[in-house]
């Protein structure tokens, strides 16, 4: 299988006043056409970033660098922004937390679909129209064409994320990025929400990036798994190395302190706090101080990354 | 030496109408509860379920229309007695909420956040106070060094861990948890959970514990509450509830959990949550139910224990 | 899980640096005022009209007691003198000392920028706050009132009770403190009710403290950094509507001089002795400029999401 994204060596750095945040430090990854990624990572891990910056989204005090971020071919670094605005929404679309804050609440949800479709030329009016009735009837929203006269906020939670998925889709992108996409969802809805974006992956054969704090979800959608923390990515795999074999300290205690259904045992918690990016320790891991395995060497030495299989790679001394 | 009181909480047909323009919110519709010394009651729902109305309903926050509520069998929670304050209540029952930034008050110092309960109850005793908040610091975890910084200054677990302590102060019976780690990270979450049992068990405190995610309402609770529209559908010991629940939207909740390594149920085709402004007829849940047939959309199921200390209402057991 | 399990503390952590070296000592408690000062010291332009404040109001108190001149005395010998080492900023047509009459004006400027602002506060933030956290019936009764109060002209009714009250310092700074309150009411109200919204009042309620209690001690210490910011703006607009009265004779009873009628008086001899409206005007124009700049200062300073 071919990558449809090939990151290598990308970091991300914020200058506020006189402190350097690196929110992503210096991460390689690919993605497997048709194929679902799941970034796992928590506050400050800076799986959004990450993506973010693939699609050259961050805030301008912010700086991308990166050997290459190839798209199909392409590399995004060398691309104008106006070639970047072409991809975007186009061959990779996003679908955030918020559904109503990322709809504009005083257009209707039809013609909001359908402009995807004229921005990039790719239907005329009619057509735009007759697609967005078939992509809100494919996304589950009943009685589409009289939903498509309506505005954002005659949807419910769950609705809305519907129509975020439909806009992101109808323009048939072929890699979409899922940023926490059901965080502020209902459980039931979440397990819907879920369940379609899956469909919709397969159906269309494109690539999904899952970002999540939620280990499950992560687990439940992907073939292939990343987590990060602090900025860096200390465990990579297939989902079935994942699930079998997960490696990195911070992964074992993350799916400790993962609140299950008829637990018998008490929940590991990782002790200490997220990592604050402003004063992290550049010398070792970053996970040092609330790791449980720590040695001498880790607080002293960046730990290497190594290879456990052709497709499972984790950054720890533990494992050298 | 004190009585012992064996129910630390009665709610008794209790009832909360919001109006809304000219439609009536029933946000709370004849629910009781007992809630035993010592025991943790989960109450499990999705938004809109009125979890959060029924916490400030028991803790006396907010007036019920119709209904009792009963704290250490003799206070009178509800209905509410105008410019009656009990100060036994705000003593020994204490709310903990979701987002502890919002919770603490901003412009005190953590030590002082922590003193204010003793503040409110009359200890004048500053050097009292201050080492009763390094004790309750030193409980929940929360290093000394910070005593004065400002709530806005710590993580959002620690923030957690103070207005956990400021609960603790007055040495409470009863504490009530809104959502207490649903906006924590996963890894402080742990912590937070596990702090709160070994908090529960030192103190032998009583909880009443709110949340969302059936996972975590079974890690802290001994007797679980589904919460629908208002209402509870099914009450039951935690290990009936999740191994053989009967309520068919307790199996939705239960299948709807993610679970590590597990695979996408298909579950399309339920919908979501009804406006509470517009409840559907009959039984509450019937659009959304699989099972659903003529008579759940005619009447509604009574809530009724169908086995010893497992309460249902659902047509499927009358 | 897999074949390697790392142990992991079941202990009650803790963890974490406090924010700072400084908060572990123990001898300086740290104030919610403490924290303002340190991060409204970070803007130097606010910082240093502050200190242009502080220094104003010092000449204001000093000056009329050590000025060899005074306000009243006309000199006929010395009319429309350009600046000179006896006059520093030279003389007004009546041959009076111009620094000591902007001196004079800067003092009355300030009693009457201050005391207005003060009347804004008593009865803008009472009435507010009151409204704003009983709601209901009194919300609405006294948000009407205010409602008449913004509706009406404020310079008018100053320019009338000035008219009824008579013409003096008290009764100027009076008449725009009773006129222009009724914004500070609603912005007040505005927090208040934002404020009450917030879990910590909850919080303090399920802890059993009374109404006074939250009032006073969770929601108005909550509330005064939107109020102290517009006060800050307000007290300069105080000073403009005094000057706009003087300016048409209805201010301050000369001969006691008033900014706004040394500038009326100056616009007259703009083209032969500029320096009677420039000195003035520029004084006036910093003092306004330095309350605006200390305004921009709070506001940061009071925006909590800044880091320290």
């Amino acid at each position: 299988m071919t990558n449809i994204l090939d990151v290598q060596a990308l970091k991300t750095e914020f200058r506020r006043k006189n402190t350097l945040i690196r929110a992503v430090n210096n991460i390689s990854f690919t993605i497997k056409k048709g194929s679902v990624l799941s970034i796992v990572g928590e506050s400050g891990s800076g799986k959004s970033v990450t993506m973010h910056s693939v699609l050259r989204l961050i805030p301008s005090t912010g700086k991308i660098v990166a050997e290459k971020i190839n798209f199909m071919g392409r590399d995004l670094m060398r691309l104008t922004e106006k070639e970047m605005r072409k991809i975007r929404g186009d061959q990779i679309s996003m679908i955030f937390q918020d559904p109503m804050s990322s709809l504009n609440p005083t257009i209707k949800i039809g013609r909001q679909i359908s402009e995807v479709l004229l921005w990039h030329h790719k239907a005329n009016p009619k057509e735009a129209k007759e697609r967005t009735i078939r992509m809100l009837h494919e996304v589950g929203i009943a009685s589409p064409i009289e939903r498509y006269n309506q505005y954002p906020f005659e949807f419910s939670g769950g609705m809305r994320q519907r129509v975020m998925i439909a806009m992101a889709l109808i323009g048939e992108p072929r890699l979409l990025i899922a940023d926490e996409p059901t965080t502020s969802l209902d459980v039931t809805v979440q397990a819907q929400i879920l369940a379609l974006i899956k469909k919709m992956q397969e159906q269309n054969k494109m690539s999904v990036v899952l970002i999540t704090h939620n280990l499950a979800v992560a687990t439940m959608m992907a073939d292939e798994m990343i987590v990060m923390y602090a900025g860096q990515i200390v465990e990579q795999a297939t989902k079935a190395e994942f699930l079998n074999r997960a490696s990195h300290p911070y992964t074992v205690a993350l799916l400790g302190s993962t609140p299950k259904l008829n637990m018998k045992e008490r929940l590991q918690s990782i002790p200490g706090q997220p990592p604050d990016l402003k004063n992290i320790n550049l010398e070792g891991c970053p996970f040092v101080d609330r790791c449980s395995a720590k040695m001498e060497r880790c607080s002293r030495e960046e730990p290497p990354a190594v290879q456990l299989s052709p497709t499972h790679r984790i950054r720890c001394w533990l494992y050298t | 030496m004190e009585p012992v009181i064996e129910r630390m909480l009665e709610v008794q047909n209790l009832k909360k109408y919001f109006s809304v323009g000219k439609q009536l919110l029933k946000a709370i519709d004849d629910v009781s509860l007992e809630v035993k010394t010592g025991q943790s009651v989960g109450i499990v729902g999705e938004s809109g379920s009125g979890k959060s109305t029924f916490a400030r309903l028991v803790l006396g926050l907010l007036e019920a229309t119709d209904g009792n509520v009963f704290f250490m069998e003799s206070i009178a929670v509800q209905p509410m007695k105008k410019n009656n304050r009990s100060m036994t209540l705000r003593k020994y029952a204490q709310i903990v909420f979701q987002n502890p930034y919002l919770s603490l008050f901003p412009h005190l110092t953590i030590g002082a956040n922590i003193e204010e309960p003793l503040r409110i109850h009359g200890v004048r005793d500053k050097e009292k106070r201050h080492l009763r908040a390094q004790e309750l610091m030193y409980k929940v975890g929360v290093p000394e060094a910070y005593y004065d910084a400002f709530p806005h200054e710590l993580s959002g677990g620690q923030q957690q861990r103070v207005a956990i302590a400021r609960a603790l102060a007055l040495n409470p019976k009863l504490i009530v948890f809104d959502e207490p780690v649903s906006s924590l990270d996963v890894s402080i979450q742990a912590q937070i959970l596990n702090l709160l049992l070994d908090l529960k068990e030192q103190y032998r405190l009583t909880y009443v514990f709110i949340a969302h995610d059936l996972a975590v309402v079974e890690y802290i609770s001994d007797v679980i509450a589904v919460m629908y529209l208002g209402r509870f559908v099914e009450y039951a010991p935690k290990r009936f509830l999740i191994d053989q629940p009967l309520h068919p939207y307790t199996n939705v909740l239960l299948e709807s959990v993610p679970v590590v390594g597990g695979s996408l149920k298909d579950v399309a085709g339920r919908g979501e949550i009804p406006s509470p402004l517009s409840p559907p007829s009959g039984c509450p849940f019937h659009p959304r139910c699989t099972k659903a047939f003529d008579r759940c959309r005619l009447e509604r199921p009574e809530f009724i224990e169908v086995k010893p200390n497992h309460w249902v209402a659902c047509h499927l057991y009358t | 899980m897999g074949e390697f399990t790392i142990p992991v503390n079941k202990n009650i952590d803790s963890g974490g640096k406090p924010p700072s070296a400084e908060h572990s000592d123990k001898t300086t408690r740290r104030s919610y005022f403490g924290v303002l000062w340190r991060r409204f010291k970070r803007n130097k332009i606010s910082l240093i009209s502050l200190y242009f404040i502080v220094f104003l109001i010092a000449l204001a108190i000093v000056g009329p007691l050590i000025l060899p001149f005074d306000y009243k005395t006309m000199d006929y010998t010395a009319l429309y003198q350009k600046p000179s080492l006896k006059h520093w900023m030279g003389t007004d047509d009546g041959g009076r000392d111009m620094l000591t009459l902007i001196i004079y004006g800067l003092r009355n400027a300030l009693i009457v920028g201050f005391g207005a602002g003060l009347v804004e506060i008593l009865i803008g933030v009472t009435i507010g706050a009151l409204a704003g956290y009983f709601g209901g019936r009194l919300d609405n009764i006294l948000m009407r009132f205010v409602d008449i109060m913004f509706a009406l002209p404020s310079f008018l009714l100053s320019l009338m009770l000035v008219v009824v009250l008579g013409r003096n310092l008290f009764t100027i700074l009076l008449a725009i403190g009773l006129t222009s309150w009724a914004g500070m009411a609603r912005l007040a109200r505005a927090q208040v009710l934002s404020i009450k919204q917030v879990d910590y009042i909850e919080a303090a309620r399920s802890l059993g403290a009374s109404n006074s209690v939250i009032i006073f001690r969770y929601v108005l210490p909550n509330a005064v950094g939107p109020i102290f910011v517009s006060l800050s703006f307000n007290i300069p607009g105080a000073m403009m509507v005094e000057s706009g009265l003087s300016l048409i004779g209805l201010g301050i009873m000369p001969p006691m001089p008033s900014w706004g009628a040394l500038i009326n008086i100056g616009s007259r001899f703009i083209l032969s002795t500029p320096h009677l409206i420039l000195y003035p005007a520029i004084t006036f124009a910093l003092t306004i400029l330095a309350f605006t700049f200390v305004g921009d200062g709070l506001r940061d300073a009071f925006d909590a999401k800044q880091s320290d």
